[in-house]
């Protein structure tokens, strides 16, 4: 029975030390890394001045053309979306920035399943879990899951599903996006819309909204200061409302936040032209509708140019 | 308990301290101890289905003491086992049951039908009634004796390493360990027991998991996929049962071995089977021995007329599907199992006879029909599984496979080859060539260190819950 303790600490001493090494060296890399998604991270985090910032998830990379945003509003304008991402990822990082500077504008592109509905298997962002030092994150992480806080002792477990992307950034980034923007260029592929029977079903599903991510809008809109925030929806294919937004709309009115609702539009529903699937803008439906949102914000006065 | 879980990261620890804590003279005060702590676990679950595993126990406890003592020993056997299985058949198919009767009747026009239960099925509720079925029939068929201590027997059916997804143990195996004075502390049992562990839960967060993110994505929107990206979900999901159940299996077994104990061995490499037949050896072989013993032999086995033994051989997989599940889609799902093997034993193609590639192109063939029947195991109705089944071999859309993006396929490949390579080495080659098994120290611990480190950084670390304990 000594022995077999004996040898238990000793495996453990060593993955201790394992964990340590690997875990400094993928943290000095995420830190130095030259581009690609953790470039872009860092970027957001740690170094970003820039005036309009637009959150959201994918729906927000591929729909908001931020140069042309730019351009058009004498601004400059950083697109912060993240594929599969939702308010706690953003609550996270807006209360990293925030501590450094506020932007004029925040834009933030609502997607229900991330940022509002209940049973979101992605809740604890992993893109978070790297940043657990700061004090914000380290907070966001234990109202998820209080037993975070023993999990995050390992180095190696902070980089969980992320290391992969860690050392392609820090050698040879892949992705280029131009201020946080990644257009698609592809026509609409049938096959990914969904059919009438399942936009029936998703139509015909309980509301079930998720209490603490409501509490993260609260809480940013509360703390917002000199920072306007705008909340959107993007036109999708189908032309649905999705019902958890009545939840954000009401919670927008009460902190005085307009709501752009373009998820309805007739000028997108069904047009095959502007879409790659039944939720995504293709680089000709972000532009048009890029320029549809920056006439929407000058008209309600959302933004000064300088 | 889910083992791959914090919360067991952190009570296991302390229930193998306290239980090593109790001197080896204390045989029946360790039994207490573990009687006590298997029903705490499941209290914690659902306290009050904890009554359905008392009532299974008390009904086939007293009802193997009858057996002993009284003459009319089928009739005793027969109260036993409908009082056993009363809970699965209520909480399990009640809603299929009323489902299809109605369903029927309003095929001749009436209209009957009651309300359905929404409630929770109470966890490894299939594999504990099972497993106390089976020690009732034992005693019944007088292989083993009655036991006449009730906390060792329910300690036995209540055992909390198995008690969720399995194995389902045969009594002759579980209880003379329970009642045997055991050493303080068997090191080598101790030690297989955590490298069964850290596979276990490197087959479940690595392979299993990572796996279940595509498979997630594909099947239940197939509409919106093209055939190949159907094929390939439904091939992940073949890998993924495997991985889930097996790295279940070997947890429940790793436990097992750390405090003492030695478990039914539930799986070798099945999908190295040569044949259905063949993958039935491989694959739940605890549940495959129970179908044998207590529902193939009873009916005549194979000492009978051919179409009688065909006839056993569907009907035990029959009842295999029904096990699995009530939807039809399990039914369809054993059915086809039992017809596999029907025509491999008409064809006598049981076993291989050829060689090398023949070999290898029964495995393929084995593979690809049991990766076929995993379809119907996973979709939620017949319509569904067909309609996948009609995808994959429609001509008409396009050549294209869902990519699941360069990141997620790079941890999905991380896994997968570990997998393969390992089952590989093993099949070929022998256990003996695993690192984990290797005669030179340095070796072994770096496999451990190697494989742990790949659970932290590779693992999909959600703690989602085991596909079989479900059923």
């Amino acid at each position: 029975m000594k022995r077999y303790i004996i040898k238990i600490l000793i495996f453990f001493l060593l993955l201790v030390l394992i964990d340590r090494g690997v875990g400094y060296m993928l943290s000095y890399m995420s830190d130095h890394a030259r581009g690609g998604y953790i470039g872009h991270h860092n970027y957001i985090v740690n170094d970003s001045r820039d005036d309009v910032l637009v959150f959201g998830s994918s729906r927000a990379i591929h729909h908001y053309n931020t140069p042309m945003m730019q351009d058009s509003l004498g601004l400059t304008c950083y697109n912060c979306g993240q594929d599969g991402e939702g308010i706690v990822l953003f609550y996270a990082w807006w209360q990293l920035i925030s501590q450094r500077y506020h932007p004029q504008l925040v834009i933030y592109e609502v997607t229900p399943g991330y940022d509002l509905m209940a049973g979101d298997s992605n809740r604890l962002s992993g893109w978070l879990k790297g940043l657990y030092d700061r004090e914000p994150v380290q907070r966001i992480c234990d109202d998820i899951d209080p037993t975070e806080r023993y999990k995050m002792m390992s180095l190696l477990y902070r980089y969980n599903s992320k290391f992969h992307q860690i050392l392609i950034d820090y050698f040879h980034p892949v992705h280029t996006m131009d201020r946080g923007f990644l257009p698609v260029d592809s026509e609409l592929d049938p096959l990914a819309v969904k059919t009438d029977d399942q936009q029936a079903a998703a139509a015909a599903r309980q509301v079930m909204l998720d209490s603490l991510k409501l509490s993260y809008f609260d809480a940013m809109l509360d703390g917002a200061g000199d920072t306007r925030f705008v909340f959107v929806c993007s036109p999708s294919w189908y032309g649905t409302q999705d019902p958890e937004l009545a939840a954000l709309k009401s919670l927008a009115t009460r902190h005085g936040v307009p709501v752009l609702d373009y998820s309805a539009s007739p000028a997108y529903v069904h047009q095959d032209r502007y879409f790659y699937d039944g939720y995504h803008l293709n680089a000709r439906g972000a532009d048009r509708f890029t320029r549809t949102l920056i006439a929407d914000l000058r008209r309600l006065h959302l933004v000064a140019p300088k | 308990m889910i083992y791959n879980s914090f919360s067991f990261l952190v009570c296991f620890p302390l229930l193998f301290v306290l239980y090593y804590a109790i001197p080896a003279r204390y045989g029946r005060l360790r039994n207490l101890y573990l009687l006590l702590v298997s029903y705490l676990l499941y209290l914690h679950w659902k306290p009050v289905y904890a009554l359905v595993l008392l009532g299974v126990t008390v009904v086939t406890y007293l009802s193997a003491l009858a057996l002993g003592r009284c003459h009319r020993r089928r009739r005793v056997l027969a109260i036993g086992v409908l009082l056993s299985l009363l809970p699965l058949v209520f909480f399990k198919y009640f809603d299929f049951l009323n489902e299809s009767i109605a369903g029927g009747l309003s095929l001749l026009g009436i209209e009957v039908g009651l309300p359905g239960l929404n409630w929770a099925i109470p966890v490894g509720i299939s594999f504990f009634t099972f497993q106390a079925l089976g020690y009732l029939c034992d005693v019944y068929y007088r292989r083993i004796d009655a036991e006449r201590d009730f906390g060792t027997y329910a300690l036995f059916v209540s055992f909390f390493p198995s008690i969720m997804s399995g194995p389902i143990n045969k009594a002759s195996l579980v209880i003379p360990q329970l009642k045997a004075l055991r050493p303080y502390f068997d090191y080598d049992k101790a030690v297989v027991g955590l490298r069964l562990l850290l596979w276990g839960m490197f087959l479940k967060v690595v392979v299993a998991d990572r796996v279940a993110l595509y498979v997630d994505t594909v099947l239940p929107s197939y509409m919106n996929y093209t055939g190949l990206s159907c094929l390939a979900a439904s091939l992940m999901f073949t890998v993924q049962i495997y991985a889930d159940f097996a790295g279940y299996s070997l947890m429940a077994l790793g436990v097992g071995k750390v405090l003492g104990f030695d478990l039914t061995e539930n799986f070798r490499r099945p999908y190295f089977a040569v044949s259905v037949t063949d993958f039935w050896h491989r694959w739940h072989i605890s549940l495959s021995t129970w179908l044998k013993d207590y529902v193939y032999i009873p009916l005549g086995g194979s000492r009978c007329s051919r179409a009688r033994n065909y006839w056993n051989i569907f009907v035990t997989f029959l009842v295999s599907g029904v096990w699995h599940g009530a939807n039809w889609t399990f039914i369809v799902w054993g059915c086809i199992h039992g017809l596999c093997q029907i025509v491999e034993k008409m064809l006598g193609q049981q076993q291989c006879r050829y060689g090398w590639l023949g070999r290898g192109v029964k495995i393929m063939v084995t593979f690809m029909i049991v990766n076929f029947a995993w379809i119907f195991f996973r979709m939620p109705s017949l319509g569904d599984a067909c309609r996948v089944v009609g995808r994959i071999f429609d001509p008409s859309l396009p050549l294209s496979v869902f990519s699941p993006g360069g990141t997620a396929a790079f941890y999905m490949a991380i896994g997968l080859t570990v997998l393969v390579v390992k089952e590989a080495v093993e099949e070929f080659a022998g256990a003996r060539w695993l690192p984990f098994n290797s005669r030179s120290r340095a070796v072994r611990w770096l496999s451990y260190m190697a494989v742990t480190v790949m659970i932290l950084l590779c693992g999909v670390l959600g703690s989602d819950q085991f596909i079989y304990a479900n059923f």
